[in-house]
C-alpha cells in the first residue's frame, strides 16, 4: 500500500471490527484512493483463498474409538481412591492383576511407540532396578500401577464394584491394556524395552503427548533389564517409570 | 443409549453430579468442530487427533469449575487452543505437511479431474503459505477465517489484548499475501 492508511484499519474494516469514527475514515479514503480499495480486494482474496483450503478428513479411527478411548480414561480415574483406601490390599491386588495380564495380553498385540497409545505395562520391581537415572535430574524411580482400561468396562466393573472384587476384576480375559503411573508424580519418564530388555527409546513429560528426551535418551539407553516377557514371549513393551524425589 | 438430545448444560451437570457416561455425548458433539479447529493449528492430523483427546480429558477433569451457565463449546475450545499453544511452543520439529490427503479429500467429493488436480495445487501452495507464517500469525488468522471469531473473543481465547489481535491479524494477512505472491498463488 502506497498511502498512509493504517493496514490495521483496513483489515479490520474487512472483519466489521472498526467503531464507527474508524469505519467513516476508511470508507471516505476508499473513496479517493485505488490502491487501498486494490489492497482490500486482496485481502479479501486472501481471506477466501484460506478459508477455501481442502481439509484433512479425521482417520476413521478417531471417528469411531476417540470416544471410547476417553470414556476408558475417564471411567477409570475414580479408582484411584481404592488404592489410597487400601494400602496393604492395593499392592496384591495390583500384583495379581499383572499377572493375569502377563498370562492373558495377546502377542499379536501391536507394537509399543513413544507416540502411540500401546500397550503400558507394568514390569516387576526386580526388574526396574537396574534402570539409573542420573542425578540430579531424577532421584530415584518407583512405579506403581494405578489404574487399568480395560476393554470391556462394563464387564470389569460391573455395578457395586469394590475393593475385594478388584481379583476378580483381574481374571477378566479381555483385558487389554495397563498404564502405570505413580502417586507422587514429579517427572515421568516413559521408555520403550526392546525384546531383550535393552532401553531403545526414552520420553519425558507429564502430557498425553510425551517428548522424546535426547539427553536422557543418551544416558539410559542400552541399559539392560530383564528381556520383557508376555505370554510366554518376547515382546517390546512402553513403560512409563515415574520418579520420585523421596521414596517414603 | 442416549435417545433423546439433552442440552449441553443439562449433560454437563450429571457429569458435575458424578454422572460421567453422560460426558460420551459432549464428545461425540463436539470431537469434529474441535479437530477442525486443531487441524487448522497444527496442521498435522495426528497432532489434531491427540490434541483433542487431550482436550476433552482436561475439560473432564477441570468440569467442576465450569460455570454451567456458558457455553461449554468456548470454553473446550478455549481449553484445547491453550493446549495447542503449548504444544507448538514445544515443537521443536519443522512442520512439514504431508499433502497426499489433498487428493484423497478431494476424490471424494468431485469428480472434474481438472478440478481436482487444480484444487489441489492451489491447496498445496495455500498450505505451504500458511506454515510459513509465525505459530501467532497462523493462529490469529485461523480464528478470525476460519472460526469466525470476533477481536474480543480471539482476545479472551489467547488472553492478549484486542490491539494486539487487529494488528497481528493485519501483520498476518500482509505477510500471508507477501507469501502468496512468491508461491505464485491468485
Amino acid at each position: 500500500m502506497k498511502c498512509d492508511l493504517p493496514i490495521e484499519l483496513l483489515s479490520g474494516y474487512l472483519d466489521g471490527e472498526l467503531d464507527e469514527q474508524q469505519k467513516a475514515r476508511v470508507e471516505a479514503h476508499l473513496k479517493t484512493c485505488p490502491a487501498c480499495q486494490e489492497e482490500l480486494e486482496s485481502l479479501r482474496r486472501i481471506d477466501q483463498r484460506v478459508r477455501d483450503r481442502v481439509f484433512e478428513e479425521p482417520s476413521r479411527e478417531f471417528v469411531f474409538t476417540l470416544n471410547r478411548r476417553i470414556m476408558d480414561k475417564i471411567r477409570v480415574a475414580p479408582r484411584r481412591s481404592l488404592f489410597r483406601l487400601t494400602p496393604i490390599f492395593a499392592p496384591v491386588a495390583a500384583g495379581l492383576l499383572i499377572l493375569v495380564i502377563l498370562i492373558n495380553i495377546s502377542p499379536s498385540k501391536k507394537n509399543a511407540g513413544i507416540n502411540d497409545r500401546v500397550i503400558y505395562q507394568k514390569l516387576e520391581p526386580q526388574q526396574l532396578l537396574p534402570i539409573s537415572i542420573p542425578e540430579p535430574r531424577i532421584a530415584q524411580t518407583t512405579t506403581q500401577m494405578k489404574r487399568a482400561a480395560y476393554h470391556d468396562r462394563e464387564k470389569a466393573l460391573a455395578a457395586g464394584a469394590e475393593e475385594d472384587r478388584i481379583t476378580e476384576a483381574a481374571e477378566l480375559r479381555d483385558m487389554d491394556e495397563i498404564e502405570t503411573t505413580v502417586q507422587k508424580r514429579e517427572q515421568v519418564v516413559r521408555a520403550i524395552i526392546d525384546t531383550n530388555g535393552t532401553i531403545i527409546k526414552v520420553a519425558t513429560g507429564n502430557s498425553l503427548i510425551p517428548e522424546k528426551d535426547t539427553m536422557l535418551e543418551n544416558e539410559l539407553s542400552g541399559q539392560q533389564l530383564a528381556p520383557p516377557m508376555i505370554a510366554g514371549q518376547k515382546k517390546q513393551i512402553y513403560v512409563e517409570v515415574a520418579t520420585e524425589a523421596k521414596e517414603e | 443409549m442416549y435417545n433423546k438430545v439433552e442440552s449441553d448444560e443439562a449433560l454437563i451437570k450429571a457429569v458435575k453430579n458424578g454422572d460421567c457416561e453422560s460426558f460420551n455425548p459432549l464428545i461425540e458433539r463436539y470431537k469434529l468442530p474441535l479437530y477442525k479447529v486443531m487441524y487448522r493449528m497444527v496442521l498435522n492430523r495426528d497432532d489434531a487427533e491427540d490434541l483433542v483427546e487431550e482436550a476433552f480429558i482436561k475439560a473432564y477433569r477441570s468440569i467442576k469449575r465450569f460455570d454451567t451457565g456458558r457455553p461449554f463449546y468456548a470454553w473446550l475450545r478455549r481449553i484445547a487452543v491453550n493446549n495447542a499453544i503449548n504444544f507448538l511452543k514445544k515443537e521443536r520439529r519443522n512442520l512439514t505437511e504431508p499433502l497426499e490427503f489433498v487428493e484423497k479429500s478431494l476424490s471424494n467429493s468431485r469428480n472434474d479431474p481438472v478440478a481436482i488436480t487444480e484444487q489441489k495445487a492451489l491447496t498445496e501452495r495455500i498450505n505451504q503459505a500458511m506454515l510459513k507464517l509465525p505459530r501467532e500469525f497462523r493462529t490469529v488468522l485461523s480464528l478470525k477465517i476460519e472460526e469466525d471469531l470476533s477481536y474480543d473473543e480471539i482476545s479472551q481465547l489467547l488472553k492478549i489484548p484486542k490491539g494486539t489481535v487487529m494488528s497481528r491479524l493485519a501483520r498476518a494477512r500482509q505477510k500471508l499475501k507477501q507469501i502468496f505472491d512468491e508461491l505464485e498463488v491468485h
